[in-house]
């Protein structure tokens, strides 16, 4: 398989995969803390990076029905969360493009 | 093995020839021009009779004509002028004239021209002036000019000035013969595949067509190692290429030679990053994403010191003048000394590799696409460029000479680009070999640097010329993905390094029998398995700090 290509991120306050501490997002892409995930509270990122996503499934959520996909760490490939592709409800359009990454998945780096 | 040779040379001998009328008309032409512009006139004229060829088209000769008349009149009706060189041109014809008035002393009219003259170009008019006032030094004035003499010649300076300030797209004056021989050479040596523009062959001639001696690609596997516990990610040879470090996926480190060959076992606990020797190569250098460097005795495989400061991942090392350099996620650049102690820090940002030459500092960054110069003073404070990119660089590695640099930018599409490090402007980009989503390393090759080699997702290394840009030569390495490629160049050695769990050296000189290396875990040593716990243990405690402040951060 060989050595996965893995982007970092620059700056304080990184977010990165708890198995593996792979750079997922940081702060700055940090929209929401407010969703409630598989195991628990979850965050709404902007963007994110070394993630791989499944396969589009359509999926009725607390606020209606989205288009989504899961997201998996590109190193240890444990599941990490989903990416919101399409939201039916007009109200929550703003939601697509962007990522959840489960508070249970994740660890916190902290450097200056 | 198969290998693909010389298909860029075949390309190179494939280029029709053209025997229209037009374009012999055009190849005597370009004689004649060179034979006049020589002074073969009665040649030229041979020529032009025999091949009813003229050298002068009628508009051109009615052109010549005017001017080595002194029409200058009849000139400037001729020439259609563009705004462009219409006042450099004008200035010349009025010079001329100037010169001709004032050789009929006739000071008045050439006054009034004088003064013409010096709103283009005052200096001049300057020495022209003098003309006029010390008609004695004449002849030293026209040397000063640059104009001949004779009047004849003159003109004919001024008939050909004329001639290269105007395009006259079909045909001038100019001699086209060399501007074509400078082009020809020039395309000759971009498609030459194995190019090699080091001084020796110098002596260029058009009449045979330009290839350079090819170069032996070390194609010959001479020695196979196998028996690696998983995939070998990292395989690198010492200074002296008598050792080789290897690191495989299950984080252990071999150190082997022929005669020798030692496994460390769980060196690091998580992923190892990088290997590098010391330049007496007594010693090897790890650091992992562990986020320790760990220092081993070459010949006994002995862990002598475990550096720990860094306080996230350890991307890279490097070895230079008796100091080892270290970078990674933590935003340091940390300068050691053998015995383990820290020396010196530079702050930066997320390094993914170092790169030292006499100049330079090179920091290949992790986060953002570039290349940060820095000079290599004994403080690193200053910094002399990025070389931007537009995509993550996924490896990097500096030539021999210290004049390039090569980049892998293969996270979307298989490419690598050569920078120069005099410039720092990108020259070239090379393509052809596969990668997908994984760090392939590339490396310069050939004691000129003049390849450029890569390891590709089809177990085969890809060779470029670094001077045109040619796929060179591609050598069916191994079964699956080449991870790790290094070129010794004073053995001329290639090392590969393979998810099929082999390393591979490949020779230049053709091999009888290849040489198969059998690394059992029978080097396994206990004192290391020891100094494993050890540093287990610390990693233990660590990872229960770890927790704990995964634990604090639940707060947010």
């Amino acid at each position: 398989m060989g050595k996965i290509i893995i982007e970092y991120l620059e700056g304080k306050k990184i977010y990165a995969c708890k198995n593996c501490n792979v750079h997922l997002s940081n702060q700055d892409y940090l929209t929401s803390k407010q969703f409630t995930g598989k195991s628990g509270t979850a965050f709404l990122f902007e963007k994110g990076v070394n993630y791989l996503t499944g396969i589009p499934e359509d999926k009725r959520l607390r606020t209606g029905l989205h288009t989504t996909q899961d997201i998996m760490c590109i190193k240890c490939q444990t599941y990490l969360g989903w990416k919101y592709l399409h939201a039916y409800e007009q109200s929550e359009k703003y939601k697509e493009g962007k990522i959840i990454l489960e508070k249970l998945f994740l660890t916190k780096i902290k450097w200056n | 093995m198969q290998v693909y040779d010389n298909l860029a040379l075949q390309e190179v001998q494939s280029i029709s020839i053209d025997d229209s009328p037009e374009r012999l008309k055009e190849i005597v032409r370009m004689i004649l021009q060179e034979l006049s512009q020589m002074g073969y006139d009665d040649a030229c004229k041979i020529l032009e009779d025999e091949s009813q060829t003229k050298l002068d088209t009628t508009q051109m000769s009615e052109l010549k004509e005017s001017f080595l008349n002194g029409d200058y009149e009849n000139i400037l009706q001729q020439l259609d002028f563009s705004d462009m060189i219409n006042r450099k041109l004008q200035y010349e014809i009025q010079k001329q004239l100037y010169l001709e008035i004032v050789q009929q002393r006739n000071y008045e009219q050439a006054v009034n021209l004088l003064r013409q003259l010096s709103e283009f170009n005052e200096q001049e008019s300057q020495v022209l002036a003098k003309m006029i006032f010390l008609p004695e030094d004449a002849s030293q004035l026209y040397v000063q000019l640059g104009i001949p003499m004779d009047q004849r010649e003159q003109r004919l300076q001024l008939y050909q000035k004329t001639l290269n300030l105007l395009n006259f797209g079909d045909f001038s004056l100019k001699t086209q013969f060399d501007k074509v021989i400078d082009q020809s050479l020039e395309y000759q040596i971009k498609r030459c595949p194995y190019h090699n523009d080091s001084n020796e062959n110098k002596n260029y001639s058009l009449l045979i067509d330009h290839n350079c001696q090819s170069y032996q690609i070390p194609k010959n596997n001479s020695i196979l190692f196998q028996g690696f516990d998983d995939e070998v990610w990292i395989a690198k040879f010492s200074n002296s290429g008598t050792w080789i470090g290897c690191a495989t996926k299950k984080n252990s480190i071999y150190i082997i030679s022929k005669e020798q060959q030692q496994k460390i076992s769980k060196a690091h606990q998580m992923d190892i990053n990088s290997l590098v020797f010391s330049s007496d190569d007594k010693l090897l250098f790890s650091a992992s994403n562990d986020k320790k460097i760990n220092c081993y005795d070459v010949q006994t495989a002995q862990i002598k010191v475990t550096m720990s400061q860094h306080t996230n991942e350890v991307l890279c090392l490097a070895y230079f003048k008796n100091q080892l350099f270290s970078g990674g996620v933590d935003g340091w650049i940390g300068i050691w000394q053998d015995n383990g102690k820290l020396v010196n820090q530079i702050k930066s940002k997320v390094v993914k590799n170092i790169l030292l030459t006499d100049q330079y500092l090179l920091l290949h960054n992790a986060a953002i696409f570039s290349i940060t110069v820095i000079e290599n003073d004994s403080k690193f404070n200053k910094i002399i460029t990025h070389m931007e990119e537009q995509e993550l660089i996924v490896s990097s590695a500096v030539s021999q000479n210290q004049q390039f640099l090569v980049l892998n930018v293969s996270k979307e599409k298989p490419k690598l680009h050569l920078w120069s490090l005099k410039t720092f402007q990108k020259l070239h980009v090379f393509f052809g070999f596969q990668v997908k989503g994984i760090e392939m390393k590339c490396c310069f090759g050939s004691k000129k640097d003049n390849y450029v080699c890569v390891g590709s997702q089809d177990g085969k290394v890809y060779f470029f010329n670094k001077n045109n840009q040619l796929q060179q030569n591609v050598i069916d390495g191994h079964n699956q993905p080449i991870n790790f490629v290094d070129w010794h160049s004073q053995t001329a050695q290639l090392l590969t390094a393979s998810d099929d769990k082999t390393v591979k050296i490949w020779i230049q000189d053709h091999v009888e029998q290849q040489q198969i290396i059998n690394i059992a875990n029978e080097y396994d040593q206990p004192i290391n398995s020891q100094q494993g716990e050890i540093v287990e243990e610390q990693d233990d405690q660590e990872d229960e700090e770890y927790q704990q402040q995964s634990e604090g951060d639940q707060s947010f």
